[in-house]
Formats: C-alpha cells, structure tokens, sequence
C-alpha cells in the first residue's frame, strides 16, 4: 500500500513533496503556514487578497486609514466609481507581504502566492497587472491564477523578466476552461507550469454553479489528464477539493496526477490565520452546517459555515476602506443589495435592525474573520484532534496535519500527541 | 455570400447547440439561449476566427446579445 511520500512533484530537474496548501484568501493562509510547507519540501501559498488590509495587520502600514480618509467624503454614496486603488501603494504592499515571507523561507519547498482574478478592485487589468508584477519583483517562486478565468494574465506578465522563471499555473474547475485558458495564452509562447483542477467539493469560491452537486472531481481530473495526453502536454496535474487523507491523495497520485492541492485541514492548524475562537468553530461544525450560497458579490457560488456572522449582516458597505470587489465600474453587488433594503426599509436607523440576505459584504466580513468559508468536510476535521477537558478541541500544528498527509496509509488520520500547553 | 447577421447566427446556433431558428437578432447568449460564462468566451472566440479580428476583452465583455455581435463585427470589418 502506497502513501503520499512514495510520490514526487516534479518541476524541470526539481523534486517536492507533492503537497500543496491552497491559498485561502486574506491572511488565513499566512506565511508562516506557507513557510511550514515550504520547510516540509512541499509547496505552501500566501494570498494577495487585500493586501493593504494584511500588511496593516501584520507590518504596521497605515493603507486602509488613509484611503478612507481620503475617500470619507462619499461613504453615503451609493455609487463608488471615485473610489480607486492607489497603484504604488498597491505595489508596494504587495511587495512587502511577499518579500517579508520570502526572506523566511527555509527547506526545499517552495512559496507560491494565490492571486485572484475577481479582485477587480474598480481597475481589473491595472489592478491585477500590478499585483503580478510586484510579487515577481518580489521575489516569489510561482503564481497560482485563481477565481477566474485569467484570459489575458499570462499576457499582463509577459514583459517581466521572471516571466519565463517563476512557476505559473491556472486553477481550472473544466477541461474547457484549461482549453480557453491555453488558447488565448497561446500568444506569449508560454505554457503554464502547473494545472489545479478544483472540483465542487473545494472551500470558498466554486467554479460551478449552483449545480455544483452533479460534478466529481475524479471526473475531471481524467478528462483533464487525458486531453492533455492527447496533446502532447506534460503538465502537472494537481487536483484540489474534497482530498481529505493521505489515501485521498494516493489515489489522484496514482492516476497520474502531479501533486494534490489541500487546505480545510489546515484552518484548524496554530499557523493558519484564522482566531483560534474561529477554529473551534471549524472543528464544531456539523454536516449540515455547510452550505454552498450565492452571497458573494463575485457572482461565484460560496461555500461556508452556516453560522458565519456575515450571513444576513447588514452592515454598511466599507468600499471606500476596501473597495476589492469594485467591478470597472465601480459596483459591487452587495453594494446594490444594501441600498435596496434601505430603500425598502425607510424607518430604520439602526444597524443591527438591517439584515441584507441576498449579498454579503465580502471585503469586510473576510477581512475580520466573519465570513467562515471551508471545504465540504470540514465538518470532519473533529476526527482529526483530541478533545480537551474543557470540551475544547486541540489546535493542530500544520506539521502534523502535512506529514499525516505524507505518510499516512488505509485512509487513517493520526491523532496529535496530546498538547498540555 | 452570406450577410454578416446569418454567419453571426450560424455559429451562435454551432457553438450554444441550440437550432439556428432559435437564434433571432434580439437574442441574449445567456438569457435566451441558456449559455454560461465559458460558452460566452468561446463564442467570442469562434466569431474572431470567422471573420478573422481580434475582439479585445473589453469590448469582448459587451457583446451579450446576437445584435451586439454583429453589430461589433459590421463595424469593424468595415473599417
């Protein structure tokens, strides 16, 4: 019987861990959990996803504080086309999140960073073009071109020098869309050097529509594993989505996948970023606590812990802080379903009295750790630990759940030792 | 040869599997003829190919209905 470690990633004459953490937007995959990763000879991901907001947190910038005040003037402004990204700010804390993991990297592993396409932040291609460049200039090892369809980025990248030197890869939920993606990059004589396949049972964002249910990971995979065949394109395969032990992935490894990309299981880890309240909550969480909805003002259907404080909040939209979801046009969805409440509710001058079940508001409820997004077996991850005294459940560390993953076999899952920290 | 309105519908009816009596001119991709976001990118697609432009994003993006294609395509093969 197989497990993980008798498997390699292989980039070029490099080999890794074929482990990869997933990058889980806006600081809950950290650094230091990359890093862990990266330490271990796998591959780990931080997230660009409002970077500002993270480097206040984590370096003492002043970014959000000052766009607001510099935008406070139309905070009851229902449109906010005026609010916009300031580009060498964004470049500069793009810069310093990754350049400040990069400087910590130890191990064979690698650190990539996950960089989303629906950010459209009121200037979708400036935007993006920037945060790609500065995590270049940054010194990344690779790009993982998440939540979109990324026609046109390999295009936004082809004129820096790391171009054809960092690792760049695509997260697909479709061999279609693998298809159009190679299609239009075909341009800059670029391939990518990795292929995610995200199936339905993936965290967050889903690739699918509300019909998520009628897709099977496997499924794709094979289809993507024989297109590429079929074309002559050795691509690693990485897939991603529901892979809960070692066995899960020895068994995409052994159809020939590359890697597999992994990441509920790590939420409830000391690195991850979430609060450790929030982790309890992970660990708390029953099967029919996790839903798939339509509130994110991406458009994407979301999936989530059903008793996350952003759902039915109705707090007032905090774009001139934020503003990531902005479309080109200065919209955001949750932005339209707010009003509409308002509108529909003219007595109301409290807050808490207004409850908006249609959209949340991404921006700020992620930023403050509200809105739980998880994989679809989450609701297992209480198999994964010990029970404290206290009813609690024990915080893992991402070491222990990546080795569990490497070594282990007949689909267990080993408990940690027990922490009397 | 065909009129530029009857090769924009021929492919539209090609690339959504739908019969090419279902596409009139008002028509939306999405709304009418059940396309999703990857149908609409290929159809782009498939229109640059037959007439041999290239559709920018931008403007890529705006095209949701039979109309707006061949309006897109009149205008810029005329030029």
């Amino acid at each position: 019987m197989k497990c993980v470690d008798d498997f390699r990633l292989k980039f070029g004459d490099r080999e890794y861990v074929p482990i990869m953490i997933g990058g889980m937007g806006v600081d809950i995959s950290t650094a230091d959990l990359a890093l862990e990763a990266c330490r271990l000879g796998g591959i780990g991901h931080i997230s660009d996803a409002m970077v500002k907001t993270v480097t206040d947190r984590r370096y003492q910038t002043k970014y959000v504080k000052e766009k607001l005040a510099k935008y406070k003037f139309n905070v009851n402004n229902p449109d906010k086309s005026v609010v916009q990204f300031d580009l060498d700010q964004l470049a500069d804390a793009t810069r310093m999140h990754v350049e400040s993991t990069m400087k910590r990297k130890t191990g064979d592993g690698m650190v990539f960073v996950n960089v989303m396409e629906k950010l459209t932040m009121n200037a979708p291609k400036e935007t993006l073009r920037v945060r790609l460049h500065a995590a270049l200039d940054a010194g990344i090892d690779g790009i993982t071109l998440a939540a979109g369809l990324h026609l046109g980025s390999f295009a936004l990248m082809e004129d820096h020098p790391r171009f054809r030197d960092a690792k760049l890869g695509i997260i697909v939920s479709s061999v279609r869309a693998l298809q159009l993606f190679l299609k239009k990059s075909s341009r800059t004589g670029r391939l990518p050097d990795y292929v995610v396949v995200e199936g339905p049972l993936a965290g967050g964002h889903l690739g699918f529509g509300m019909d998520w249910a009628e897709y099977d990971l496997e499924t794709i995979v094979k289809e993507v594993l024989e297109w590429l065949k079929a074309e002559n394109l050795a691509i690693p395969v990485i897939p991603a989505g529901g892979i809960f032990t070692g066995s899960d992935a020895v068994k995409f490894l052994e159809m020939g996948c590359g890697a597999v990309q992994v990441a509920t299981r790590f939420t409830v880890t000391k690195e991850c970023g979430l609060p450790d309240k929030v982790k309890q909550e992970y660990f708390k969480a029953s099967e029919d606590q996790i839903e798939v909805n339509e509130i994110s003002p991406t458009g994407y259907p979301m999936r989530m812990i059903t008793s996350s404080p952003a759902i039915g909040s109705g707090l007032k939209p905090n774009c001139e802080a934020y503003g990531y979801l902005l479309d080109a046009k200065g919209n955001c969805a949750y932005v339209t379903a707010y009003n509409k409440v308002l509108a529909d509710n003219p007595g109301v001058k409290k807050i808490s009295e207004i409850h908006v079940y249609e959209k949340t508001c991404l921006c700020t409820h992620m930023r403050n750790f509200d809105c739980w997004t998880c994989g679809h077996y989450t609701y297992r991850l209480k198999d994964t630990t010990n029970v404290l005294p206290d009813g609690s459940y024990q915080l893992l560390t991402a070491e222990h759940v990546f080795r569990d993953y490497q070594f282990s076999k007949g689909n267990t899952i080993a408990l940690p030792p027990v922490d009397n920290d | 040869m065909e009129n530029i309105e009857q090769r924009v519908k021929k492919i539209v009816a090609e690339q959504l599997g739908v019969p090419e009596t279902d596409v009139k001119i008002e028509s939306s991709f999405v709304n009418d003829l059940g396309a999703d976001s990857l149908d609409t990118v290929e159809l782009v697609m498939a229109l640059e190919e037959e007439f041999e432009c290239e559709i920018p994003d931008e403007e890529a993006e705006k095209i949701t209905t039979v109309q707006q294609a061949v309006d897109y395509v009149s205008a810029n093969l005329s030029k």
